[in-house]
């Protein structure tokens, strides 16, 4: 188990480096100087090359790639160009909402997929299963900007229960997850009806296992089997969904964040292609990454918990 | 009153009927063995027993077990029995644990579920059961994993959660034919074993007529969801009266005419020298460095042109990784192939004009095979060892029809998928893959291991007469000694990446001088061996 960790801790390093690499260099080529578009059409060309120098765009690319790699090693994230301000702080109140929001969806996803899921692999072909995929068909097919607004209509405007859009701080915490439950659900029901999905046919390929028929040869019920047996070697592939839906959930709320009036990351990224304030694009993309990483490293950690045949190496 | 007794058990599923009335009992402490070819419902009479059928189907008739009707029961008083008082032992071990936990929990669990008790000493329980399995001698803690014990050690976890709570009949379905000769022979001895020692009943199914001839007391024949005639085993066995019996204990003996071969001027069509391949094995520490693994350990072998060379060996030994290195598709780490007396450069492996001289026939029928092509595109495939001078068009479907002809099947075969024909069939257009571009030596990994007994016996009387004919030279793998002392001049016994022993086939089976080859023979002794032995 410690030796399959680090080894993916290994490659959990060597993924953000080559990250932060592409990022940099991407930026890089991208056209539009911010000196310029911070001065507007008639700057001088010496006012843009004092702005220049002054943001230390003059510097060569290496030195300026290392000196933002060094600054993300020691959570300097840089400053940005528009606000003039150190872009940790900005990030620091945006993760307060991206992160319960993400955390919100993806349980709110997993506590209806599971269920369903279970129910429709165990009643195949019945009227039961017919209709649930019939509903998560829908379910995926649906926009969830589009339901987004529904949600508001119905729950907002209608009844009256939550709160239209925007996002009131931490202050009063009942208050603050009362703001994210519309946006949570609007994100997690598409991502539940997929989760569910793949529940149903992992569980129905590991029902049909020769293990399964030994269990019931042992005299286990038909339940017991499923909660003993099939359920823990179905949740192997049902965890690679999880670990990329929450990534999704995290870097992919733009628009969700833009139809209830969250700042968000997705926001604040947003912002800052628009008025290129690059320094901004570049941190939160690296924050982003990491994120997606992290997620990544601890679904093969939970996998290794899982399986034991990842944990030991066969000898 | 006997242990098991089913009589007029008929079964339908869907709208086929598969069992047409069977009638057989089991006694305590009696071996019955019921024999069959695949398709014969041997294994859905098992799972009758079970009650464990497949969705829409529908039993009629009796399965009592020791007087209490078995059929009907309601599904919470059936799982009561099963595992208590039935054990059910299932031909594939590879995949008949749960993967994700470990053997001991899956053990504790089948006595728990019975006995209720407290996980200590279900463990205690288990313990004990790993003992009679005899896998605690061999090291094998409860803690362990499936995927990190042999096929035959997987077999014997199956076996003690079957007879962990100490069940009055017992069904072994196939528990061997997926394992080599010698741990066959292990486990077969280990259910003797524990049914002398328990005085269950045993009902051991199988499709190899020497299993059976070798421990059961009765014996019945099935074909077609009818069990065409049963008795005590030996009388039997001397009296077949069925027209199919018979059939099946001929293709059992069967030999095929094997005129001698002329000794050919001709360079070996294969010489290999000192041969080493080797796979890097991971070390479970992190800044280790990984551990060579020598799967073929200085092998050297010598094929005449037209010559049929067997390589016997249990697996493991290092047999497929060999024939693997002979295509081109192991590296080599040391020593030199030559295919028609010229070396295979090490670098870049066989050259096109090499490749042309080496086919091969793979062991699974079914796995072998894109279902999404027709079988004239999956037999023409070699021909792209011809490169821009490879035949097009007619000419290509010529050829085609020519080696479906060579194996005895009609030319509109061509045209149809592989999931239209039967494993035997399979089998044919799998040597016409190989014959297509006549190459002088055909590497036959496992190829009759798993077809049925009497589908067996064609396909190596075809391959036989395909050998005289066209002058192949034949390196012949597998664990089934029976097979390649019918059709091979010499034979290789391979253990450990080692050659062990070599020489005449005749000779090695008359009087081996290793005394690995003398175990390998004993485990699977010819059916009139067997018999003769039983007779006295």
């Amino acid at each position: 188990m410690i030796s399959y960790t680090v080894g993916r801790l290994m490659s959990l390093a060597i993924s953000l480096l080559l990250a932060s690499l592409a990022i940099f260099l991407l930026l890089e080529v991208l056209p539009g100087d911010p000196a310029q578009f911070m001065l507007g059409l008639n700057a001088t060309p010496e006012a843009v090359a004092k702005l220049r120098s002054a943001l230390g765009l003059d510097a060569p690319l290496w030195t300026r790639y290392f000196d933002w790699l060094l600054g993300l090693l020691q959570g300097d994230l840089g400053t940005s160009y528009t606000y003039k301000v150190p872009i940790s702080g900005l990030v620091i109140d945006r993760i307060g909402v991206s992160i319960p929001l993400a955390v919100f969806a993806l349980l709110l996803s997993m506590l209806i997929a599971f269920p369903v899921g279970i129910i429709a692999a165990t009643r195949r072909n019945s009227p039961t299963d017919v209709g649930i995929m019939a509903a998560t068909q829908i379910g995926v097919a649906l926009p969830n900007f589009w339901f987004a607004m529904l949600l508001v209509l119905v729950f907002a405007i209608g009844l009256r229960w939550f709160s239209a859009g925007g996002f009131p701080g931490w202050q009063d915490p009942v208050q603050a997850l009362r703001s994210l439950v519309l946006p949570a659900v609007a994100l997690a029901l598409p991502q539940a009806s997929i989760l569910a999905r793949v529940m149903r046919s992992a569980l129905l390929d590991t029902l049909g296992e020769d293990y399964v028929r030994t269990a019931r040869a042992k005299g286990l019920s038909r339940r017991q089997t499923l909660w003993r047996h099939a359920l823990q070697n179905a949740l192997i592939p049902v965890l690679t969904i999880v670990g990329l839906q929450f990534s999704f959930l995290l870097a992919g709320a733009i628009i969700i964040e833009n139809v209830f009036y969250l700042p968000g990351l997705g926001r604040l990224v947003f912002q800052g292609i628009t008025g290129r304030d690059l320094m901004v694009v570049k941190s939160v993309v690296m924050l982003l990454v990491f994120a997606v990483v992290v997620v990544t490293f601890l679904v093969d950690i939970a996998y290794a918990m899982v399986d034991p045949r990842l944990r030991r190496v066969a000898s | 009153m006997a242990t098991l007794e089913i009589t007029g058990l008929k079964l339908v599923i869907g709208s086929s009927t598969i069992l047409k009335g069977i009638d057989l009992s089991v006694e305590r402490g009696e071996v019955v063995g019921l024999i069959g070819e695949s398709g014969s419902g041997k294994s859905l009479t098992a799972l009758s027993i079970m009650q464990l059928l497949p969705p829409r189907s529908q039993v009629s008739g009796s399965v009592r077990l020791d007087g209490q009707e078995l059929i009907g029961q309601p599904e919470p008083a059936l799982n009561r029995l099963r595992g208590a008082r039935i054990g059910m032992v299932f031909q594939e071990p590879m995949t008949a644990l749960n993967p994700v936990r470990s053997i001991g929990a899956q053990i504790a669990e089948a006595i728990r579920i019975h006995r209720g008790g407290n996980q200590r000493t279900a463990d205690a329980a288990a313990l004990d059961l790993l003992d009679r399995v005899e896998l605690r001698r061999a090291g094998v803690a409860p803690d362990r994993f499936p995927h990190e014990l042999s096929g035959g050690q997987r077999q014997r976890v199956v076996i003690a959660m079957a007879i962990a709570n100490g069940p009055d009949l017992l069904i072994a379905d196939e528990p061997t034919t997926a394992l080599d000769a010698t741990t066959q022979a292990q486990i077969l001895s280990l259910l003797d074993r524990l049914v002398d020692e328990d005085g269950m009943a045993l009902l051991l199914i199988s499709h190899d007529l020497g299993v059976v001839a070798q421990r059961a007391d009765r014996m019945a024949i099935m074909r077609g969801g009818e069990i065409l005639e049963q008795g005590p085993t030996l009388p039997l066995f001397r009296a077949l009266k069925h027209p199919y019996s018979r059939a099946l204990l001929a293709a059992a003996r069967h030999e095929p005419r094997r005129p001698l071969q002329a000794r050919s001027a001709a360079p070996p069509a294969l010489e290999i020298a000192d041969l080493v391949c080797t796979y890097k094995r991971r070390s479970r520490r992190v800044f280790d460095r990984s551990r060579e693994f020598r799967a073929v350990d200085g092998v050297s072998l010598a094929i005449a042109q037209g010559e049929s060379v067997g390589l016997v060996g249990e697996s493991g030994c290092g047999k497929s990784t060999l024939a693997r290195a002979v295509l081109g598709l192991e590296p080599v780490r040391g020593g030199q192939i030559s295919l028609g007396g010229e070396v295979v450069s090490a670098g870049l492996g066989p050259s096109p004009a090499q490749r042309r001289q080496v086919q091969i026939v793979f062991q699974d029928p079914f796995g072998s095979f894109d279902p999404r092509q027709r079988v004239s595109t999956l037999v023409g495939e070699p021909l792209h060892l011809f490169g821009k001078a490879a035949p097009v068009g007619t000419d290509r479907r010529a050829l085609v029809e020519r080696a479906l002809g060579d194996v005895g099947l009609a030319a509109d075969a061509a045209d149809r998928y592989i999931h239209e024909f039967s494993g035997g069939q399979r089998q044919r257009i799998a040597i016409a893959r190989a014959l297509l571009i006549r190459p002088k030596l055909i590497v036959l990994d496992e190829p009759v291991s798993a077809l049925d007994v009497s589908v067996r016996a064609q396909i190596l009387d075809l391959l036989t007469d395909l050998q005289q004919r066209l002058q192949l030279s034949y390196l012949f793998i597998s664990h089934d000694l029976g097979v390649v002392r019918s059709i091979t001049d010499r034979v290789l016994v391979m253990r450990h990446g080692r050659i062990v022993e070599q020489g005449q086939t005749a000779r090695v089976f008359a009087s081996p001088t290793d005394a690995y080859t003398g175990s390998l023979l004993a485990a699977s002794p010819a059916i009139d061996a067997i018999l003769m032995r039983r007779a006295t």
